[in-house]
């Protein structure tokens, strides 16, 4: 049996290394490109959303490595996430793909099913190693996080352009290598000092910016064309409002055992303006652009697939906050068709109309 | 009788409710309209879908917005404009248990409030049936408040709004066209035809007749036995579903699959058409699921129509034309 997943970001490092401690062998897709992108898109429906068509990409190519085991993510819908695997299963098998499906479904009701899925990918290995492979994989993903953070800081500070994402890669490796909880962190550790140690212009102080949509679009720079680290390069200090660790234990873990926290305040940031959850993350979009412009940063960046239903809300009621707070929202919808000039000129003419506004703010005070 | 006259006959007391003709307006109007009424409410429903509709929403929702939401938008616009009291904007957040209906619907009221157009007051509730009816008793009666109505009298428009409800159903499986009660009455027959044909997509597509471009009409008007999800027995379609390896979510695309296998099983059509609006996001997965399976089986002429503010009826008759052609063709060989 051979595993392989869809990308989505740097994820892989963390869900490699958990089937790999539980000598699962796993197939990495290949990184996803333009191929990836034509492959997917050839062979998916035209309105389904472009996650769901850049999976199929990574499952054709993988299929190509040699997989023949996909593991997938499930759910319970309103998002049409829940029911890609069930589509991608029926593509895969118009196009004689050989592939077996797991499924990781929410467990609704009792936890047994997801165990025995669990077994069967891992088969049969005792849970308290399945435990442990779990256990340093989230440290992994809170690693990545952590780094991430720091990246986005440095990068828009940085005085060699570059540095930052340079240092970030390497950071990867080391996260990936690292066999242990305990060497998890010593490599973060190792990571953040080379950070720090990256000539770093002190005086100015950048623009910030959040970041707010949907999860896949944001972690997956093939599917955004760079945007956050172009933000970086152009000075720009990004905040990333849904980091995977952060998303996985509210999604996956909270949600499972059913332990939402009462008051959630992204949640209560977003009553004046949504009062419902709308799947996906669209009430997080409309929280987190409230949480950041109370927070005083100069403007949102929405990432949307294009015909996302959740995002698709979250922009008709952007416009609100952004004249309550008086804060620019750029959203940027995006498929196969997007193209880096478009969005390079959208991102600077942005970035310069959030100067602007920074100077004549300091000008009149 | 339709229901444009119907509403027309007021009850004359009572502050009036404008019900938005989209959307979940071709499920449930029979119980709106008797709740309401029931109430005291004076009921007001906006005019069918025209061009003008249309254009008026699109200009007010962000473009890739699905075609019906956008519609929905146009007869909101109506609305307000003429002046009701009450905006009625529901927020069905499921039907069934463990279903959803779309995110669009969820959102729906502040999508309505944010489009800066609210000039009345919007009346809203939230209809989650995840638990059972309960869920709908107590949106029932939030709902009633701003009439005042004492308990006994909320609780019988309740039972009526139930019992027309029910009866709707009975009547559209029992060969009613299930338009009639929305006020679409079957247009006259101006040819005979022996043709059977599916027409499968959300209600408020297929009985919307400014929506779908007269399409439908089209082809009652030619005399074509027309089969739609709601014509079909509910438990039929959850039948038709049961073996899914996963449950459907979304209760609309649930029924068209449901009514698609169904067919496609027992046979009975010549043929099946699949309306979707451009921007759907469960028809683009379920279409596509219900286009492989045709496809595999290779039994049942199969067409997916995508309608968008840019189709023009034209193209969509010569469409259904050929189809319908092509069916008579493959009947004679």
């Amino acid at each position: 049996m051979k595993v392989t997943f869809p990308h989505m970001g740097s994820a892989w490092i963390p869900v490699r290394g958990i089937l790999r401690d539980l000598d699962v062998e796993v197939i990495v897709p290949p990184p996803t490109t333009r191929r990836t992108v034509e492959l997917g898109v050839r062979h998916s429906p035209e309105c389904a959303c472009f996650p769901l068509k850049l999976n199929l990409g990574n499952f054709m190519e993988a299929y190509e490595s040699g997989a023949d085991t996909i593991l997938m993510g499930g759910g319970t819908g309103p998002c049409r996430f829940g029911y890609y695997a069930q589509v991608h299963r029926e593509i895969l098998q118009d196009l004689g793909y050989d592939f077996r499906m797991v499924v990781l479904e929410p467990p609704r009701g009792h936890i047994g099913e997801l165990l025995e899925k669990i077994r069967f990918i891992t088969g049969g290995q005792p849970l308290g190693r399945i435990w442990r492979a779990l256990r340093l994989g989230w440290n992994k993903f809170q690693a990545i996080d952590t780094v991430e953070r720091e990246v986005f800081r440095v990068r828009a500070r940085e005085k060699i352009r570059g540095s930052a994402s340079m240092v970030f890669q390497r950071g990867l490796e080391m996260i990936d290598e690292a066999r242990s909880v305990e060497e998890t962190w010593a490599s973060v550790r190792r990571c953040l000092d080379l950070l720090e140690r990256i000539p770093q212009d002190e005086d100015v102080e950048p623009l910030r910016v959040g970041v707010v949509g949907e999860i896949y679009m944001i972690a997956e720079p093939a599917a955004n064309l760079n945007v956050l680290e172009r933000l970086g390069s152009m000075g720009i200090e990004v905040d990333r409002a849904v980091m995977i660790g952060d998303w996985i234990r509210q999604h996956l873990l909270l949600d499972a055992l059913r332990l939402r926290r009462k008051k959630d305040p992204v949640k209560e940031a977003a009553k004046p303006y949504l009062g419902h959850f709308v799947g996906g993350e669209g009430l997080e979009t409309i929280g987190n652009s409230v949480l950041y412009a109370r927070r005083g940063h100069d403007g949102i960046v929405h990432i949307m697939p294009f015909t996302c239903m959740p995002e698709i809300v979250a922009r008709s009621l952007l416009p609100e906050v952004s004249a309550d707070y008086d804060i620019p929202v750029l959203t940027l919808v995006l498929d196969e068709h997007a193209g880096e000039a478009g969005i390079v000129t959208r991102l600077e003419a942005f970035v310069d109309l959030l100067q602007r506004r920074k100077e004549q703010r300091r000008s009149c005070c | 009788m339709s229901g444009t006259s119907r509403s027309s006959r007021v009850t004359p007391k009572g502050p009036s409710i404008g019900i938005p003709r989209a959307l979940s307006f071709y499920d449930y109007y029979p119980l709106y309209r008797e709740f309401f009424r029931g109430i005291g409410a004076r009921v007001v429903v906006s005019r069918p879908t025209t061009q003008v509709t249309v254009e008026r929403g699109v200009s007010l929702t962000v473009d890739d917005t699905c075609l019906p939401v956008k519609v929905f938008f146009g007869h909101v616009a109506e609305l307000v404009e003429s002046g009701v009291d009450y905006l009625f904007v529901p927020r069905i957040v499921s039907v069934e248990p463990r279903t959803y209906i779309c995110p669009k619907f969820l959102g729906l009221p502040e999508m309505v409030r944010s489009s800066g157009l609210l000039r009345t007051r919007l009346l809203t509730f939230t209809v989650n049936m995840n638990r059972g009816w309960r869920g709908l008793w107590q949106a029932l009666q939030s709902a009633a408040r701003p009439w005042g109505a004492p308990g006994w009298r909320v609780a019988r428009a309740f039972g009526r709004a139930l019992k027309a409800q029910r009866e709707h159903r009975d009547a559209c499986e029992g060969g009613e066209w299930p338009g009639c009660a929305m006020g679409c009455s079957v247009p006259p027959r101006r040819q005979t035809s022996s043709l059977r044909v599916a027409v499968l997509g959300h209600p408020y597509i297929v009985y919307d007749r400014g929506l779908n471009l007269g399409l439908v009409d089209f082809l009652l008007q030619q005399g074509v036995d027309v089969v739609t999800p709601e014509r079909l027995e509910e438990s039929v379609l959850d039948a038709a579903v049961a073996d899914l390896p996963k449950r459907l979510f979304w209760s609309p695309a649930k029924k068209v699959m449901g009514a698609f296998r169904h067919l496609l099983a027992a046979g009975g059509v010549d043929g099946v058409v699949h309306l979707v609006a451009f921007g759907c996001g469960s028809d683009a997965l379920i279409g596509e699921l219900v286009e492989r399976e045709a496809r595999r089986l290779n039994s049942m002429p199969h067409m997916m129509l995508t309608l968008d503010e840019h189709a023009a009826q034209a193209g969509v008759i010569t469409r259904i034309e050929a189809f319908l052609d092509m069916i008579e063709r493959r009947r004679r060989l």
